[in-house]
């Protein structure tokens, strides 16, 4: 297993996919939601995924992320191949490397901001941070730095989905996952994430992989990858 | 350290954000502490005094009662005698004696009590126990006293008594309030109110007693029969042995003598202690499962709402264990608090039961708190707790990662049998050490819960079957109902446990009224068939009589008078032959060789009073069988016949083989058994069979002729039975009972009320835990129905999307479950009249299924189902369904 983002970026290659397949099967119906997906992702690389709804976009960041299991192909997480790993090293695995921005901001209700951010480093196997001084600084370079004791239901939309981000990010992972971010705020607050998420992204070296529907996201991506019907077809 | 502090802190939030669900899984642990900890030290306190300080609870260094028949006797002259020779040659110090006029009716009439000054109805009764005792004697041990004051501080004068609080509550008896004995001229002067409890053994729980001073009743009822009921020995110095031997001697006196000593009083109360320790600890534990039941479905309810949030959890890195301590620390918390709370609510439970219990059972209890139950029921809580959690919990640590992005999936949760399996094993394991430990035999308590839940399991089995059944049957077209039944099928698990608990919840309640019932109904019904009329009347001075009768005969809405007498008799011979008697009682029960002392007795006593009747509709409703004969009708007026009432399985009757067309002697006697007169023989015309629960009045022997007055023989006393309308009938009453001092009029329904209010008493208990476990039945319901509006929200979102009703979606839902509540409640209602049936057909009467209590324990189940699904059902019907949809 990989110690450390440094070391495993020596190649540059974050992640690496290759025919990537799954299906979801209940009775008699099979649904075919990824047909084999090949992706690589470079270090600090912002490629955007859009497609139609139901094409795969969400599935395919579950199984990138280590959330679901593949039904074919084979998955390297910086180097490392993920593929048949075990449930604890997978939560390893995803507390050290991934960072996960959902559509709805998925915050625990009963923390404040702080707490939120500070959850993951306080579950690494391996302490890169001070939790709350970590928790704090993100904070304030999101400029939430008055809201740090608020709870999620005292909060904006926009700004959960900051803080959101801030515990995405807590643990330094080389690999952001961003499934709609904007998907639930109004335009105004959604550029305010944005932002807030390209900022980071600039000063950390982050990769991010960015589901959306958002043609915005796409301009200021490295790379727009288009999804239909489980498959990436042709840019554009 | 700081992930240890976020668990709890999160875990306590997660309750407050989550209040009303939280407080239902406290009030299930409380439940069940509360009856663990209560149940135990009322153990403890009822062991404690049962099996300390005897001498006390004796009253005296031995006791000695004597075993009777159905009528139960006094001591005879004779024993009397025998006793006091004991004293005289120095083996006892001495001895003292408790009387009561014992179950001679004419006897019983002499204690007519009338309060002075008062012309209510409650101021007169001779339901209560006349009780004398020897005048600054009695006890030898403890002390009887009231305010401070004891009992021969209180009673002085001749003519001072004391009266016990139920009977003075029951007739609104005041300390300096005047008492009157029929026949008695002075007055009696109430000097105290003892509680109940205060007498110990001579204390009658049911009517309640006056104190005598001893000397006074003797010199002023120098004719009761066999007054004395109880002895107490004065013997202070004899060590254990001596007085194993004084036991044996006192025993020698008579077979029907039956002496205890302190250490047999030890042994036997221990072995009671025990006993009752053993059934209260298995309802506390069924009150303690119901509980973790409780438990088990409230974290299910909690977890199921957050699997999103365990989800999101694991995408940010923790493990299936870590996610999973999250949720039981939740448990934890839930387990420390109700079981706080329910050992507080443990100490109420065991200081209410133990009054209830002083009150039945005529003994100080007291009161107090070992550290021993406060302790098990806060482990036992908290592990309980912890044990029941562990399944849901461990969902919530199997929970899809996936979950964080696709919320509304079904299947969130990886299911797998064998760690389910395996988590249920290890449950029952654990409940099964526990309640192993709970009743020191480790290998019964795990094979009993190992049993309990193989039988909860089969019982779930046959419910899904029984829902399965039930969803097919015919819906007339009707949209609700056809939704219901589909919904019942998809979900048979959930509406079986639903039935299971609604039922077990009804079961408890049910059973306990039901019986209550049926024993009381069962006995307002034989004393009804058996007396023939609503009142019956005793004349203790013959000069009354014509008075009184005359004034019954022209009394408005009297519709029957019927008079009689009672004679005092014994059995001399049969078909004419003392020889055959004697023979009979030699050949009954031939290989036990003929009767023992207290069969003989039970003879005795069957044949000891003769009531003469008037052949009209007042005579007994009594059955018989083929071979037994009829009742005495018109031809049997004048004519010396007789019908034999039997009481028991055992009557006398069957023991002297006595057939139908049989002629057996009788004979009065006087007072002290002798006979007066020539014995006079009867043909027998009829013998009736056993009722369930036996009930006489006047004596087991009726016959239409008089032949005793013939021979000038005065009765035991003259008695009366009178129907009266219901209106007029308390008046009536009251009227007679005031203008006829001699004269003891009483409602055969006072009798039955006496006995109902003891019952009421006896049941309060029962009634309130069962009460509290169908209150923890309800919270499982209510839990059983916000988990499957849980699992509909989006069907709910999508109903409202395409335009349904808040309001229709709230009926549907209360609709379904209020249905399978109604139909828990018929199962739990069927299964308490099962068991009632079996108890009726071991104990031998007759059940009755009232439709009140029927109809009132259905529409509880029905109302409870429908609050608390309302309670459920709304939050969630008017949820937005934009909100529903998006997984929010
Ligand atoms: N657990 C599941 N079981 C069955 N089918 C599933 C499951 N998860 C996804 N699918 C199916 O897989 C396909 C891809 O779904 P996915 O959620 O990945 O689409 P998407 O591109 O993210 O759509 P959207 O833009 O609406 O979010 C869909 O047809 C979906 O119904
Ligand atoms: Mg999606």
């Amino acid at each position: 297993m990989p110690e450390n983002g440094d070391q495993m970026t020596e190649n540059g290659v974050v992640l690496q996919g290759d025919g990537l397949t799954k299906q979801f099967r209940s009775g008699d119906l099979v649904v075919d939601a990824l047909r084999g997906v090949d992706i690589t992702i470079k270090r600090g690389e912002i490629v955007a995924i859009i497609g139609p709804s139901g094409s795969g976009k969400s599935t395919l960041m579950g199984i990138l992320g280590g959330l679901d299991s593949l039904t074919e192909g084979r998955l390297e997480v910086g180097g490392v191949d993920v593929t048949s790993m075990g449930e604890n090293q997978l939560a390893e695995i995803r507390n050290a490397y991934i960072g996960f921005v959902f559509q709805q901001f998925n915050l625990m209700p009963t923390l404040t901001a702080v707490e939120n951010v500070a959850l993951p480093i306080q579950f690494a196997s391996t302490r890169k941070f001070n939790p709350r001084e970590r928790a704090t600084e993100l904070l304030t370079t999101f400029g939430l730095q008055d809201r740090l004791k608020n709870r999620p239901s005292q909060l904006s939309g926009g700004e959960q989905q900051r803080v959101a981000i801030a515990r995405a990010l807590a643990n330094d992972p080389p690999l952001l996952l961003c499934d709609e971010p904007t998907g639930a705020l109004d335009t105004e607050n959604g550029n305010l994430v944005l932002d807030t998420l390209f900022q980071a992204q600039a000063k950390l070296g982050t990769a991010v992989i960015i589901v959306t529907h958002d043609p915005r996201v796409a301009e200021r991506a490295n790379r727009t990858l288009v999804m239909t019907d489980g498959r990436f077809g042709p840019a554009g | 350290m700081e992930r240890l502090t976020f668990y709890f802190r999160n875990a306590a939030l997660s309750l407050l954000r989550a209040r009303r669900r939280a407080v239902f899984a406290v009030f299930t642990v409380v439940v069940g502490v509360a009856a663990i900890v209560g149940l135990q030290l009322t153990a403890d306190v009822l062991e404690s005094s049962l099996t300390s300080n005897v001498r006390t609870l004796l009253r005296g260094d031995l006791a000695v009662s004597k075993e009777g028949g159905e009528t139960s006797s006094g001591f005879t002259s004779e024993e009397l005698a025998a006793i006091q020779a004991l004293e005289d040659e120095g083996v006892i110090d001495g001895f003292t004696v408790r009387g009561t006029p014992g179950s001679d009716f004419a006897d019983f009439a002499k204690f007519k009590l009338t309060v002075v000054g008062r012309t209510d109805s409650d101021a007169v009764t001779a339901f209560y126990a006349p009780t004398f005792l020897e005048y600054d004697v009695f006890p030898y041990y403890g002390e009887v006293s009231s305010g401070g004051q004891g009992l021969w501080d209180l009673i002085k004068d001749e003519f001072d008594v004391v009266v016990t609080s139920n009977l003075a509550n029951r007739h609104n008896i005041d300390v300096d309030d005047q008492l009157k004995l029929s026949g008695v001229d002075e007055l009696f002067t109430v000097r105290g109110i003892l509680s109940s409890a205060a007498l110990g053994r001579a204390a009658d729980p049911l009517q309640g007693n006056v104190v005598f001073r001893q000397d006074t009743i003797d010199r002023l009822f120098p004719d009761l029969k066999d007054p004395v009921s109880d002895i107490y020995i004065l013997a202070p110095d004899a060590d254990g042995e001596q007085l194993a031997r004084i036991d044996e001697r006192l025993e020698a006196i008579s077979p029907l003598i039956e002496s205890t000593t302190p250490a047999e009083l030890e042994v036997s109360n221990q072995d009671a202690a025990d006993d009752l320790r053993t059934i209260i600890l298995i309802f506390g534990l069924v009150a303690l499962a119901i509980g973790g039941i409780g438990i088990a479905n409230t974290m299910q309810v909690l977890v199921s709402r957050r699997l999103p949030e365990a989800g999101v959890l694991k995408a940010i890195g923790l493990k299936g264990r870590q996610v999973m301590a999250v949720f039981l620390a939740e448990a934890l918390i839930i387990g420390v608090v109700g079981s706080a709370i329910g050992v507080v609510a443990g100490l109420g439970v065991s200081f209410g039961t133990l009054r209830v219990m002083e009150g039945i059972a005529n003994q100080n209890l007291g009161w107090s708190v070992g550290a021993g139950p406060i302790f098990t029921g806060l482990i036992v809580g908290v592990l309980v707790t912890l044990a029941f959690g562990l399944l849901p919990t461990a969902g919530a640590g199997r929970v899809r990662p996936m979950a964080a992005i696709r919320p509304n999936d079904s299947d969130l949760v990886k299911g797998s049998w064998l760690t389910s399996t395996l988590l249920l094993l290890a449950l029952a394991a654990v409940m099964g050490v526990m309640v192993g430990v709970l009743l020191g035999t480790l290998q019964w308590g795990l094979i009993g819960t190992l049993g309990a839940f193989v039988g909860v399991g089969l019982l779930l089995l046959i419910l899904i079957g029984i829902v399965y059944l039930l969803s097919r049957l015919p819906t007339f077209r009707w949209l609700t109902l056809q939704l219901s039944f589909l919904e019942w099928r998809r979900r048979k698990a959930r509406a079986a446990s639903l039935l299971l608990a609604m039922s077990i919840g009804v079961l408890g309640i049910g059973l306990i009224l039901m019986l209550a019932d049926t024993v009381l109904s069962g006995l307002t019904n034989s004393v009804e068939d058996v007396v023939g009329g609503d009142v019956v009347l005793a004349v203790n001075d013959p000069a009354e009589k014509e008075q009184a009768y005359a004034t019954i005969r022209e009394a408005d809405g009297v519709t029957l008078f019927s008079p009689g007498a009672i004679y005092d008799t014994r059995l001399t011979a049969i078909n004419g032959d003392p020889g055959e008697l004697e023979s009979r009682i030699n050949s009954a029960e031939a290989d036990r060789g003929g009767l023992d002392a207290e069969e003989l007795q039970r003879v005795e006593d069957f044949f000891s009073v003769v009531n003469t009747r008037t052949v009209d509709a007042a005579l007994p409703r009594l059955v018989f069988p083929s071979d037994g004969g009829r009742m005495l009708d018109e031809t049997d007026v004048g004519r010396n016949t007789v019908v034999l009432q039997a009481l028991s399985e055992q009557p006398a009757t069957k023991w002297l083989a006595l057939q139908v067309g049989e002629r057996i002697s009788l004979q009065a006697v006087d007072r002290d058994d002798r006979g007066v007169g020539d014995p006079v023989e009867f043909e027998v015309i009829g013998i009736s069979s056993e009722s369930a629960i036996g009930v006489t009045v006047f004596g087991t022997i009726m016959t239409a002729n008089d032949p005793f007055e013939e021979q000038g023989i005065p009765p035991a006393a003259n008695v009366a039975i009178v129907a009266v309308d219901d209106a007029k009938r308390a008046d009536l009453v009251r009227d007679l009972n005031l203008q006829f001092d001699s004269v003891l009029v009483l409602e055969v329904a006072a009798f039955v009320d006496l006995f109902a209010e003891l019952l009421d008493q006896i049941r309060i208990v029962p009634l309130t835990l069962s009460g509290l476990v169908l209150l923890a039945a309800v919270v499982i319901v209510a839990n059983a129905v916000a988990l499957s509006t849980l699992e509909r929200r989006k069907e709910i979102g999508l109903l409202k999307a395409v335009g349904a009703k808040a309001r229709w979606i709230t009926v549907q839902l209360v609709f379904e479950n209020t249905l399978l509540g109604f139909v828990g409640g018929l199962i739990g209602l069927a299964l308490a009249f099962g068991v009632l049936v079996a108890t009726s057909i071991l104990m031998g009467f007759d059940v009755v299924a009232s439709p009140t209590i029927i109809a009132a324990v259905l529409a509880l189940a029905i109302v409870l189902s429908a609050t608390v699904t309302l309670f459920s059902a709304v939050p969630a019907a008017r949820e937005r369904p934009l909100d529903i949809l998006r997984g929010e």
